[in-house]
């Protein structure tokens, strides 16, 4: 009977062991090589881990509440990890162990937390790291599944806290390392009420019925409408192989993250490590989650990052661009190769503005003028006219020294208000495409007008209004 | 000399104590409730009617120097006590400006001083009339904001005649802790103890008062001898 007992106990404590070392590794903290996490701002990721043995690591991070641009014009209150939305990103290893240290600035009204969904333990971190403003506190783990995760905060209202713009993502890189890439880039998708509506101007208050209701004014990458375009688009070159470590802080809505152009080589689905899916148009990324993805760049071009969800990339701001050079490869692409004309159905209105008419702010000065045109060129022209002004060869006439643009104001005017139709010839090229109308009123359509005019090289000096409105009339 | 000059001055100004307003008895609807209770019955008290500003508090500091920043027992606050002082006295132009940084220790050593206590926290919700649905629009708008110091009296009166208690700073109230928000605010899940998240939506009875639900935080998030840049209080009294 006496060792019957014995065995049991043995077969137990057998057991144990095997179950220890099948997650938390046994580890000598205080032997642990000690270093500091390098943090990094989207788009930025911070550099792969090369070590092959754990590390004790630290990670500081204040919380900051902010007021920041959300689009052009449009301010918001952001409460922030880091001073920034999406905050840094953090890059450990699979069995580090990090000592994690959450400030928050005395300015702050809120108290905050973080719930880390890389941690295994109470709230991810959120009971262990509640800190009123002006106080900092400190709690350990040890990281147990590589993977890339979430990071939130989770104080009381969570949907606010959330709301206002506090996530980010923790990269847990498995022991064996990710497979070598050229470039790395970090995207947050997330979503922003307020009381204006998308556009208007000014510091906008957070709205907690829209927040209740789900119907978000902007979806965005990476914390504002604009902070992946124009100047700000990633970059890469041909050739290259690429991943992107995309999150999702919601608060609410699912992602189909998309990316016009490219095929995803490899998706690794939902943030995990085992299982690539390989081939993926559109990927879906929980609030919450994660994904990562990658692809070889073969072909130049402006690659656009959307949530296929396709309002929220061309009425709420959800676009960002990889801009790619390099040499072109018909074999691959050709461009466009025949032009021929198929009109079946001319000019339908494309009605953008809702029909109540905000308040406006008139524009006074030539420099007014050209800074609402930027914003109204931003939200109605850059898809196909492209941000720098220089279209799309072949497809998007440019407006960048524009002969055509340039030649004749009132044409321009009408091309706005009705749309244009048929061949065209623009710098010697020949477009043959359909401009739907815009419906904008003569203001937006007077300063939209001295901003091409005015812009990219172009010298054309003001439009007025009241042109606009003769050329209305005519 | 010329220091003298104006510290007499400065000292002159001081008025002899903040008039307090008659709060009327009346019903106080919790976000928060336990079984059985529905609405609590609120006896009439006496509550000042702005915050305690630095200038009182100063007077107060000098009279009783256990409470100023070099002398404070470090149990009784942490290091941010009074920080936005210089050299132990407020700036001139932040006299009227509402104290922040102390500690509830210090906060209530104030009253005392003063024959008074802090207001519970049922008395404190029910005087800044939180619930009423343009306060609560108010309180929203705050929050949305970079917090900016004001002079407590260029705020409007509210219904019970008492200024500032939304759009200025936080404030302690007696019993701050007796609503438990654990670290992580949504690990409970008995809805008796709970406030927020799952539970605490089930529990809340107007989930929609976010407003309330920060403060609730915010209070949750402080030990006795915290200070922090947006939090002050005022004091009350009991009627017999």
């Amino acid at each position: 009977m006496k060792t019957f007992v014995s065995v049991v106990v043995a077969a137990f404590v057998l057991a144990g062991c095997l179950n220890s070392e099948n997650k938390a590794t046994k580890i000598d903290i205080e032997s642990l090589p000690k270093e500091t996490a390098k943090l990094t701002h989207a788009p930025e990721v911070p550099p792969p881990i090369t070590r092959k043995h754990a590390a004790r690591v630290k990670v500081d991070l204040e919380t900051t509440e902010v007021v920041k641009r959300l689009a052009d014009g449009v301010e918001y209150t952001f409460w922030t990890f880091g001073g920034t939305v999406p905050g840094p990103m953090i890059r450990i290893r699979e069995g580090d162990y990090v000592d994690f240290t959450l400030s928050n600035h005395p300015d702050s009204k809120m108290p905050h937390n973080i719930d880390l969904h890389a941690v295994t333990g109470q709230g991810g971190g959120a009971e262990g790291s509640f800190t009123a403003p002006g106080h900092s506190s400190t709690f350990s783990f040890q990281a147990l599944n590589p993977g890339l995760y979430i990071y939130h905060c989770a104080t009381a209202p969570v949907g606010m806290h959330i709301a206002n713009g506090m996530y980010g993502l923790i990269l847990v890189e498995p022991k064996q390392g990710l497979p070598k890439v050229d470039k790395e880039f970090y995207v947050v998708q997330s979503e922003f009420y307020t009381k204006g509506k998308y556009g208007d101007k000014g510091l906008q208050p957070f709205d907690m019925q829209k927040a209740f209701d789900e119907d978000a004014d902007y979806v965005v990458f990476n914390g504002s409408v604009g902070a992946l375009t124009g100047d700000n688009a990633m970059k890469a070159d041909v050739g290259d192989n690429v991943r992107m470590f995309v999150g999702n802080g919601g608060p609410n809505l699912v992602s189909s993250f998309h990316v016009i152009g490219e095929i995803f080589d490899k998706v690794y689905v939902e943030g995990g490590t085992a299982i690539a899916q390989e081939n993926v148009q559109t990927t879906l990324i929980p609030a919450g989650g994660s994904a990562m993805v990658e692809f070889k760049i073969d072909i130049p071009a402006n690659y656009i990052l959307v949530d296929h969800s396709i309002f929220r990339a061309f009425n709420k701001g959800a676009l960002g661009i990889l801009s790619v050079g390099g040499e072109e490869n018909h074999n691959i692409y050709t461009g466009k190769t025949i032009d021929a004309v198929y009109l079946p159905e001319g000019g339908a209105e494309q009605s953008i503005k809702t029909e109540k008419e905000p308040e406006k702010f008139a524009a006074k000065t030539f420099e007014d003028r050209m800074e609402m045109g930027k914003s109204v060129y931003a939200s109605n022209c850059a898809a196909c006219h492209q941000p720098d002004g220089k279209g799309i060869k072949g497809a998007f006439p440019p407006l960048a020294e524009s002969d055509f643009l340039m030649a004749d104001k009132n044409r321009a005017i009408k091309a706005i208000i009705n749309g244009l139709n048929g061949k065209i010839e623009v710098n010697g090229e020949t477009y043959n495409g359909v401009m739907p109308a815009v419906s904008l009123d003569d203001e937006d359509t007077a300063n939209v007008m001295t901003y091409i005019m005015n812009s990219w090289g172009n010298k054309g000096g003001v439009t007025t209004p009241s042109e606009v409105k003769k050329v209305r009339g005519n | 000399m010329i220091f003298w000059i104006v510290h007499i001055l400065f000292i002159s100004t001081f008025a002899t104590a903040s008039t307090s307003v008659k709060i009327p008895e009346g019903v106080y609807n919790p976000l928060f409730k336990e079984e059985g209770e529905d609405t609590f019955k609120i006896k009439s008290f006496k509550m000042d009617k702005v915050p305690v500003t630095n200038k009182e508090f100063y007077q107060f500091v000098k009279e009783n120097n256990k409470w100023s920043k070099d002398k404070i027992a470090p149990i009784f606050a942490d290091t941010q006590y009074l920080s936005h002082w210089q050299n132990n006295r407020p700036k001139e132009k932040t006299l009227n400006f509402p104290v922040v940084n102390v500690s509830w220790f210090a906060a209530r050593a104030y009253c005392e001083s003063k024959n008074m206590r802090l207001p519970s926290l049922n008395e404190w919700e029910y005087a800044s009339n939180a619930q009423h649905p343009e306060v609560l629009d108010k309180i929203l708008k705050w929050y949305s904001k970079p917090n900016q110091m004001k002079d407590v009296n260029s705020f409007n009166e509210n219904k019970y005649g008492v200024k500032a208690m939304h759009g200025l700073v936080w404030e302690w109230v007696e019993d701050f802790s007796s609503v438990i928000i654990v670290g992580d605010s949504r690990s409970t899940n008995k809805t008796s103890e709970s406030l927020f998240c799952g539970a605490g939506s089930l529990k809340a009875k107007r989930p929609d008062e976010y407003a309330t639900f920060m403060r609730f935080a915010f209070r949750s998030s402080l030990n006795a001898k915290s200070t922090t840049k947006n939090l002050g209080f005022r004091c009350a009294r009991s009627l017999k």
